[in-house]
């Protein structure tokens, strides 16, 4: 009796463990992923709007490479840093770019420079996958067509990058879902060229102009197309295809002339903008109590005159939309936004590119207020030629080299300082007559300010703000720039009159004395100009390697402040390397690297 | 398998038997007799007890007893602290005398296994145990658990603890994981812990045992490649109740502080390092503190003594059916860094009772509470401070400077003692366990267990940053910056956020046991279905810019005020199922056999890779119990092991092998078009996923001995360990042509091997003192074999990752650079002219000859892993009392233990032109110096390191406890009176700058001090 009711017991025990163990049926839901809270391919895109976001990463990626969005080495160097423009001071030894017996084909620079062109290829082949995506629904054909052009653009844009520094490369236009290692390198004219397709592809797809400042419109891939042409007949001219070349160099400036003659540009002559009736000011003072009147540069009798160069570059003057005629493309910032979230909206030039008169000049010059340049750590600086040689002699007289644009008048701000009020002598700053120790450390830290990285009136100083970062927007393609393209074009094509009658539009707008002439035409020529006029602005690097031959070695060695390319830069080079890592991780196929770097 | 299992039930049904208790009765009787230690020496005050009932006495001085009203039938406990508690059936006699035995590591001892338990000699894997319960180890003031059992493992490796409320790293047997987790698994009274390791009170927990090879520790197959720790917590132990007040009182300090530059060190290191004569740079009142003779050491300011007072009232008991323990304790720590602050209160009850005698069920409960807010200082700051800085702005010394010095640098105590910022960081956790075990009535030994555990932790973290925050730098004497409508100015920094994080999980256990004795044999089956699942869940609120709303004064809690508000939600959901078979065999306690088998399923794996089956085999040898062995008398209890077993590790977390798409904020793809400041949100390509990847796993060997010497004088344990782990997971760069730069794969392979010795010895044993002393050592070497598989250099061998410092047959943590050859002299010409350097600079060694020093002159220079581990521990007993001392040791040599520590030789080099630091008697012409560069040397690009080894010895642990057997004690009823000594970290000798050794972070690198502790407690329990 007992024993049976016990069984009985037991029973629905034993088909309890029956049930836990046949719990296994559903295993495999039970280990399935699913995330909550972020998106994976699969699921990302069901509206248009998404596919625009994607062009947004675009644009914010783009505005993180050409406005210095890290502070960085990678940064630095595609900024210019071991051209003839720029070098390091001694307290930037360790990232020094042109000593040759450090930078190797696995230097992280190339990489990380490599490395964001493919990103932003990555980023704009994803837009155009789920633009075609079966469910996103567009209000129009023109709007679909326009998300469409500006991703090519950025593709574009990254190729012709590529193809500038490194040669021809593998040309990507789909999204990734298993990696590949065999991509194969193209030619740098087959790169050039699909760069070139792809702008003459969406030209039509592009606005005249926007409304909305930022977006992209047709002259930004007119002035592409100019600057890819010249590429493209300057490989052609170095494989002796000479026909063919002058065939591009006229394409080219066909294209400039429609961005240069059209109705929409025009170059900026006239005081405009949101400071157009003020002049600089600055005060010698270390704090700002003392910032008074009575410190005021004015007072103290070196008063400077503001121009319509200086203007472009003040706060709120850069779009198209606020009367800037000059602005083809421009790089939006804005400090509500910094503030807000986005610390990567705005442009730290003051700090990387400014001067430490404090450090060497501390008995005259201290501080770290307007008058010294603001919160500088010079990250760069101008090498001799940036500064001083190509204004030597007849350039001199020019609004890019005026004291509102390029300051060079500093009055020492230190009480007790015999220049106390008085302009420190360069001969000072530069302690002539120390030791060579000395004399690099004031040349590499103390040096001319640009208004395109400093300002007398920084935004946000109220809340907290240090002197450090600019608010205003930056340029991506500024109407000079074309016009520069364009010289180049026709003097590559043989009109070197041309050419000069393009470089005069600018030395005009900058009232020099002297305007050039035919026979002063020569690529020194056009180099040095796009020195005094896009310093700060131009990335120096492409422009050096995408003219081939020997300009970017010659001019590496010619002008940088350091001894060690000239003692250490054996290497005949005119691309970057192809970087390590890239050829070793595409281990199907073997990519070549590029010439001098083996 | 299943269905089988099945089966076998159903059939074991049929053949049910059951077995009703015999009764006996009788006349109740009186017992007497002797109780001595096994060394024949009578035994004062040993407690002896009639079980189930009240009826006890204490031996007299003779150690002779005397009990009346004895049952017959019935059973005596005798039990005496430091001994094995015994259990002595009369059995109808009236003279007993009873040997007790030292409660060393005993063979009989329960080990907790993987779903269970086994006895210590019956046991094929390497386990160490350590008993916290009553010995003095648990004294220490350890707010940890694994603190208690660092140095008392051996091949278990634990970190330094340097925060209030810290947790320690671990990690066992060796790195095996590149990337992925090398932390054990850790099993809270028989069940997989996933909570926090800080919510287990160390008071309450009896034993640690540790499973270290692959035998052991494959009954948690999927997660126990590095080891598995299980943590038995406290039960009851006699049927009177006791309760148990424990209590401590500690002093902490930061013994080896750093010595900083004076004022005149500090101007003259300067001056040196910027080679100038100029002092304008000093601030106004830098200067009229240095005329004034004024200095600060911002180390002495930044810190004070600690304190920590812990408190723990317990209360146990335990009947033929039931067991209880309830505590609840509270720990407070105020840091020796200002502002670092800890404490914690936790309740935990544990009940279990036999309803029936086929049923047994179990429930624990256990909530914690800790408290880590504030902000501790800011010790980076601190060293770098000008020693003539501003710390008050005001006489009363109440006003905090912001900007104390020249740079840009803040007080160390901004935002930690004026008021500027909230910061609170309370987590709650509720654990529930409960589980049923159901004797099945158709076979004997054939069982039943249901494990339910719950966890559920709750993190409530708030920050607010005051407009105050963020005064600007000015002059020292312009008060303005500090005035009403400065901070009104600064409305728009203040920010806060509101992080609320939930972490839950449970577990669910079905176990089937079945042990059996036929004769000489014995068998112990187990079957385990189990499933387990954890998720996350973070919301990040977040609110900024005040100056809308005019004031801050609401703080954190009027964040909904802010004019910019967002919120940021994670979450993540992990989940696993394993089932497991094991089976062991022994026959005649001599020969003994495990094998075990477990199929595991992990999410975290790609959709492709979910399974991994893993299996272990071990057997053992009592040699001691072959016949041959009778009469070798020196040896008691000799057995010999051998194991070989994979298991896994979930080098993984979850969601990491999707191909991801990031949006909105967690983008950082932000944009403005126009000239309003809407901000626009990117999307953008988050990760390339793979759904190949999947377990990485570990195949080990193990073999050892463990033994008995000299009539159980001497135990002496060694292992020898081989293991292999291979499917490494980590980031693998591919060609950027894909969008990406990399991509998780699963490749590569580390083996370790290693030597694990423990020694203990009973070196003394005399009724009055007894002295005895446990020596651990264990070494551990890795290699890595295998990495990426190929060979793209063409030299046949595989390649090296060089700029992770990965060498394929190297260990990992390969330090790889230029060799230093002292200083440049004035007389190295040559060197100095064809490297461009001048005199005074590190010197390297040109291993090519060409001259030149270039990337072709690196090579390993040593490696960070330790080379061995050596600890012992004394303990001396001496009438009533104890002393306690733990001496650890971590060793390096040849090359091993090595860390960079330029600071430790670096003038100049911090970045800021006039840093403080600790003194260095830097190179000049004039006092040359092969150790030191010049002050004007700033770092040459990476290549000088200032390696120095990490090798350290330390006085851990010391304990002197005097324990209260005088008759007043009895008097005043209490059962045991114990008071304590302890310190803790006591010296340190090492040859190690500036921190810490163990954690080996370098001069002027900010990190906390491992500290000095002295207390002072006492046990009472009645």
């Amino acid at each position: 009796m007992n024993k049976m009711k016990k069984i009985k017991l037991y029973y629905p025990l034993a088909i309890l463990l029956a049930f836990t163990f046949l719990a296994g049926c559903n295993d495999a839901e039970f280990l399935t992923e699913k995330p909550e809270t972020f998106y994976t391919v699969d699921n990302a895109f069901t509206t248009s709007e998404q596919v625009d976001q994607v062009v947004i990463g675009c644009y914010s990626h783009v505005r993180s490479l050409f406005a210095m969005g890290e502070e960085n080495s990678t940064f630095f160097v595609f900024h210019g840093n071991g051209t003839d423009m720029y070098d390091v001071a001694t307290i930037r030894r360790g990232q020094r770019f042109n000593d040759y017996g450090i930078i190797t084909t696995s230097s992280n620079e190339f990489n990380n420079n490599y490395s964001h062109w493919y990103q932003l290829i990555g980023k704009a082949n994803l837009a155009l996958y789920a633009a075609e995506l079966p469910q996103i629904v567009w209000g129009s054909e023109e709007s679909k067509a326009y998300t469409t052009a500006q991703a090519r653009f950025f593709r574009a844009m990254s190729y012709r990058n590529l193809g500038e520094l490194y040669g021809g490369v593998p040309i990507v236009t789909e999204i990734t879902s298993t990696p590949r290692y065999d991509y194969e390198r193209t030619s740098r004219l087959e790169t050039y060229q699909f760069a070139i397709d792809e702008f003459e592809a969406i030209l039509n797809d592009l606005p005249e102009t926007s409304p909305i400042a930022g977006r992209l419109v047709k002259g930004a891939a007119q002035h592409n197309l100019v600057q890819l042409y010249i590429n493209k007949g300057i490989e052609l001219d170095a494989a002796a295809k000479t026909t063919e070349a002058k065939a591009a160099y006229e394409k080219a400036i066909s294209y400039g002339n429609d961005v240069i003659d059209n109705s929409v540009y025009a170059l900026m002559t006239e005081r405009f903008g949101t400071r157009k009736n003020e002049n600089p000011e600055y005060f010698y003072a270390t704090s700002v109590d003392k910032q008074t009147p009575n410190h005021s540069y004015t007072s103290a009798g070196y008063p400077i005159e503001g121009n319509v160069y200086w203007d472009l570059f003040q706060e709120g003057n850069q779009d198209f939309q606020s009367g800037n005629k000059e602005a083809i493309w421009v790089a939006q910032i804005d400090y509500t936004a910094f503030k807000e979230e986005d610390g990567a909206s705005r442009l730290n030039y003051s700090r990387v590119y400014g001067p430490v008169f404090r450090d060497p000049m501390a008995k005259h010059l201290n501080n770290t207020m307007e008058d010294v340049g603001g919160r500088g750590i010079v990250q760069m600086m101008p090498t001799m030629y940036t500064r001083d040689i190509i204004y030597e002699g007849k350039w001199g007289n020019d609004m890019r080299n005026s004291e509102a644009v390029f300051r060079r008048t500093f009055l020492g701000n230190v009480e007790n300082s015999p220049y106390y009020g008085k302009p420190v002598p360069w001969s000072v700053i530069y302690k002539v007559g120390e030791s060579q120790d000395a004399i690099n450390a004031a040349m590499t830290q103390c040096f001319p300010v640009s208004c395109k990285i400093a300002t007398d009136k920084y935004t946000g100083l109220a809340d907290g703000q240090n002197r450090s970062n600019l608010f205003r927007d930056e340029y991506l393609i500024r109407l000079p720039e074309t016009i520069l393209l364009r010289a180049e074009a026709k003097m590559r094509n043989g009109d070197k009159a041309g050419a000069a009658a393009d470089i005069n539009l600018l030395r005009s707008r900058a009232q020099c004395e002297y305007l050039v002439t035919a026979a002063d035409v020569s690529v020194e020529l056009i180099l040095d100009e796009r020195a005094r006029e896009l310093v700060y602005e131009e990335k120096r690097w492409n422009t050096l390697l995408r003219m081939g031959g020997t300009i970017a070695v010659d001019r590496i060695k010619e002008y940088a402040y350091w001894e060690d390319p000239r003692a250490t830069l054996s290497k005949n080079f005119n691309l970057w390397p192809i970087p390590q890592v890239v050829i070793d991780t595409n281990k199907d196929v073997v990519m070549e690297q590029n010439p001098g770097w083996d | 398998m299943k269905s089988k299992i099945l089966n076998l039930t159903k059939g074991l049904m049929v053949t049910f038997l059951w077995l009703s208790s015999i009764l006996m009765f009788a006349q109740n009787m009186t017992v007497k007799g002797t109780v001595t230690d096994n060394y024949g020496e009578a035994l004062v005050g040993v407690t002896v007890q009639v079980q189930g009932t009240t009826n006890g006495t204490v031996t007299d001085i003779g150690g002779n007893y005397s009990i009346t009203n004895v049952p017959p039938n019935g059973t005596l406990i005798v039990s005496y602290i430091g001994m094995q508690s015994q259990t002595v059936a009369v059995a109808g006699r009236s003279n007993i005398n009873i040997t007790l035995i030292e409660e060393l590591q005993s063979l009989d001892e329960l080990i907790v296994i993987g779903y269970g338990t086994a006895k210590r000699k019956d046991f094929t894997g390497s386990v160490s145990s350590v008993k916290l319960e009553d010995s003095p180890v648990a004294l220490m003031p350890n707010m940890n658990a694994l603190e208690s059992i660092k140095g008392n493992v051996p091949g278990l490796d634990i970190g330094a603890t340097n925060s209030a409320g810290g947790e320690p790293s671990m990690q066992m047997r060796g790195q095996k994981s590149i990337s992925g987790s090398n932390n054990p698994l850790i099993v809270l009274d028989g069940v997989i812990f996933m909570g926090s390791i800080n919510d287990i009170n160390p008071n309450d927990i009896a034993t640690i045992d540790v499973l270290k090879d692959a035998t052991s520790a494959a009954a948690y197959g999927s997660r126990s490649a590095n080891g598995v720790i299980t943590i038995t917590t406290k039960k009851g132990r006699s049927e009177k109740p006791v309760i148990t007040f424990n209590t401590t009182g500690t002093l902490q300090s930061w013994n080896s502080r750093p010595d900083l530059m004076n004022g005149d060190q500090w101007i003259e290191s300067v001056l040196a390092r910027n080679n100038s004569t100029d002092l304008s740079w000093l601030k106004p009142q830098e200067a009229a503190n240095r005329d004034a003779g004024r200095e600060i050491d911002w180390l002495d300011e930044s810190t004070r003594t600690g304190w920590i007072q812990d408190h723990q009232l317990s209360i146990s008991g335990a009947s033929d059916k039931m067991n209880y323990y309830l505590s609840g304790s509270y720990a407070d720590n105020t840091g020796v860094i200002i502002g670092d602050d800890y404490n914690r209160l936790s309740f935990l009850g544990k009940v279990n009772t036999d309803i029936t005698d086929w049923l047994e069920i179990g429930v624990d409960a256990s909530y914690t509470r800790s408290d880590y807010s504030g902000v501790g200082a800011n010790i980076g700051q601190a060293f770098v401070m000008s020693p003539y800085g501003v710390m008050y702005r005001d006489e009363e010394q109440k006003l905090l400077e912001k900007y104390p010095y020249t740079q840009s640098g803040t007080n160390p105590l901004w935002g930690v003692t004026n008021g500027s910022r909230d910061n609170i960081d309370i987590r709650d956790n509720f654990r529930a366990n409960a589980y049923a075990v159901i004797k099945l009535p158709w076979v004997e030994g054939l069982s039943y267990r249901f494990n339910y555990a719950g966890n559920l932790a709750k993190e409530d973290r708030k920050n607010f940053y005051y407009e105050s925050h963020y005064v600007k730098e000015g002059a020292y004497d312009d008060a303005s910056r500090y005035s009403p409508s400065a901070y009104q100015n600064l409305l728009s920094n203040a920010n806060g956020n509101i992080d609320n994080r939930t972490i839950s999980s449970w577990v669910v256990d079905n176990i089937l046991n079945y042990v059996k004795t036929f004769g000489r044999h014995s068998i112990d089956l187990t079957a385990v279905a189990t499933r387990d699942r954890r998720d996350y869940y973070q919301v990040n609120t977040t609110g900024s810019d005040f100056a809308a709303n005019g004031n801050t004064a609401l703080g954190v809690n009027g964040l909904h005020k802010a004019t910019v508000q967002k919120v940021n939600i994670n979450a993540d959901r992990r989940t696993n199922i394993g089932y497991l078979a094991r089976a062991s065999y022994s026959f005649d306690d001599t020969y003994y056999l495990t094998g075990s088998f477990r199929r595991d399923g992990a999410s975290v794996f790609g959709a492709n890779q979910k399974w991994g089956d893993f299996m272990a085999v071990g057997t053992a040898w009592r040699i001691s119990n072959e016949s041959f062995m009778d009469n070798v008398d020196f040896i008691n209890d000799l057995k010999l092991k051998l194991s070989w077993g994979k298991n896994g590790n979930q080098g993984l977390d979850p969601y990491g092998t999707l191909s991801t798409v990031r949006n909105a904020a967690d983008a950082n793809a932000r944009y403005e078009f126009g000239n309003k400041s809407d901000i626009y949100y990117g999307m953008i390509p988050g990760t390339l996923g793979n759904a190949d990847l999947g377990w990485e796993s570990t195949a080990s060997w193990n073999t050892g001995f463990e033994s008995v010497l000299l009539n159980n004088r001497i135990f002496f344990d060694a292992d020898i360990y081989f293991s292999k782990t291979t499917d490494q997971i980590f980031e693998r760069n591919i060609p950027v042509m894909n969008g990406f730069k990399t991509i998780k794969s699963s490749l590569g392979q580390i083996n370790n091997r290693g030597v694990e010795l423990s020694l203990r010895t009973v070196n003394i044993a005399k009724p009055d003192f007894t002295w005895m002393t446990n020596l651990t050592f264990w070494l551990n070497r890795n290699k890595l074999t295998h990495l990426y598989g190929e060979d793209l250099n063409g030299d046949g061998k595989e390649d090296d990752d060089i700029s992770n410092s990965r060498f394929i047959g190297k260990p990992l943590g390969a330090i790889y650079g230029y060799v230093q050859d002292g200083i440049v002299q004035e007389s190295d010409t040559e060197y100095m002219q064809k490297n461009g350097v001048s005199a005074g600079v590190p010197k390297y060694k040109d291993i090519t000859g060409e001259g030149e020093i270039n990337s072709e002159d690196r090579e390993i220079l040593g490696y960070s892993t330790p080379s061995f581990r050596l600890n012992m521990s004394n303990t001396f007993t001496y009438k009533n009392f104890d002393l306690y001392m733990m001496l650890t040791g971590t060793f390096g040599g040849s090359g091993y233990y090595l860390s960079p520590n330029r600071e430790a030789y670096m003038t100049n080099g911090s970045g800021l032109f006039n840093s403080n630091s600790i003194y260095i008697p830097w190179w000049t012409p004039e006092n040359k110096s092969n150790v030191y560069p010049s002050a004007v040397f700033s770092g040459d690009g990476g290549r000088f390191m200032g390696l120095q080894s990490r090798s350290f010895l330390r006085m851990q642990d010391v304990t002197l406890s005097y324990n209260f057997k005088e008759s007043w004690v009895k008097d005043l009823n209490l059962q045991n009176l114990k008071v304590f000594l302890t310190a803790k970290n006591l010296f340190t000798i090492t040859s190690w700058e500036g921190d810490d050794p163990e954690v080996g972070s370098p001069v002027r690198s900010g990190s906390y001090p491992v500290l000095t502790s002295f207390s002072l407690g006492a046990n009472i329990s009645f």
